[in-house]
């Protein structure tokens, strides 16, 4: 079972590679969006792999259910030209290009060597999820050793909200 | 349980980082700035989880960060979005190479 769980996980991350990839090289705002919501769900599928499957849940509803919509309506509501990403847009980012390349060098490599050696017990939450249930775990934590979480988060989310409408409505609209 | 070696999610976010990092400071369009930022948000979000998983104390103080980093996420991409739409009403457009200035011309 473990080369499949391996292969499907490679498998995965390559396709959500590609649609991030495709997020960036589109030439329509639309489909730049639309390729977000494949890769919000690549990462979605990895957080199954990962063990914990409640996260995954909360991924595809508030990334994928939520944000996605919010691009999708921002999208329509303003104006853009279309982008190609081609031989003369490689020859004037040059630099950039390189520079990502080089990041993802050097972050791989500084995590690998840090953490490629680290000798895994195996997924301890996940052992003890086999005997507790996960999502249980981590909603006793959420209102038991972290209750302040939600309540910072309903102040932050508020606030936003507000602010946007703030930013959205014309003065002579309020 | 776990047979995925800790290097695979490890690739993967500096992947989609880099790309991330490689939108940012190539887009010209602005809700494509916001995209990249997404995916950047997202290649954090998968470091936080894979180190909480891989914990050997049993630690679920990662997974409380993604969770708050998803919240943290939606609050920026609204407020971001409803910038943007300002924006575009008082220019006509969110190409950020002609967007000096946020003051009302």
């Amino acid at each position: 079972m473990g080369w499949f769980l391996e292969a499907n996980f490679i498998l995965i991350g390559i396709i959500t590679i590609l649609m991030a990839f495709g997020t960036l090289s589109t030439k329509k705002v639309m489909r730049a969006a639309a390729f977000l919501l494949l890769t919000l769900v690549g990462v979605a599928l990895t957080y199954l792999f990962l063990g914990f499957e409640f996260l995954m849940g909360i991924q595809i509803t508030v990334y994928a259910g939520g944000i996605l919509i919010l691009f999708l309506f921002s999208v329509l509501l303003t104006g853009h030209e279309e982008f190609k990403m081609d031989l003369e847009f490689a020859k004037e980012n040059i630099v950039q290009i390189l520079i990502s390349i080089l990041l993802f060098f050097t972050l791989t490599a500084l995590m690998l060597s840090i953490y490629g050696n680290y000798q895994l017990t195996g997924n301890e939450l996940v052992l003890q999820a086999q005997t507790k249930g996960l999502t249980q775990d981590f909603s006793v934590a959420l209102f038991s050793h972290f209750n302040y979480v939600l309540p910072i988060l309903g102040v932050l989310l508020f606030s936003a909200m507000l602010g946007s409408v703030k930013l959205v409505l014309r003065e002579e609209e309020l | 349980m776990t047979a995925i070696p800790i290097e695979y999610p490890l690739i993967l976010s500096s992947a989609l980082f880099s790309l991330g990092v490689f939108g940012v400071i190539t887009q010209k369009n602005a809700v494509r700035i916001l995209i990249a930022i997404e995916l950047i948000i997202n290649a954090a979000n998968i470091n936080f989880v894979t180190f909480a998983s891989y914990n050997p104390n049993a630690d679920i103080s990662g997974w409380v960060f993604a969770l708050f980093i998803i919240a943290v996420a939606a609050g920026e991409a609204a407020i971001g979005l409803a910038i943007f739409i300002n924006v575009f009403r008082n220019f006509g457009e969110i190409n950020v190479k002609h967007l000096f200035t946020l003051r009302e011309v």
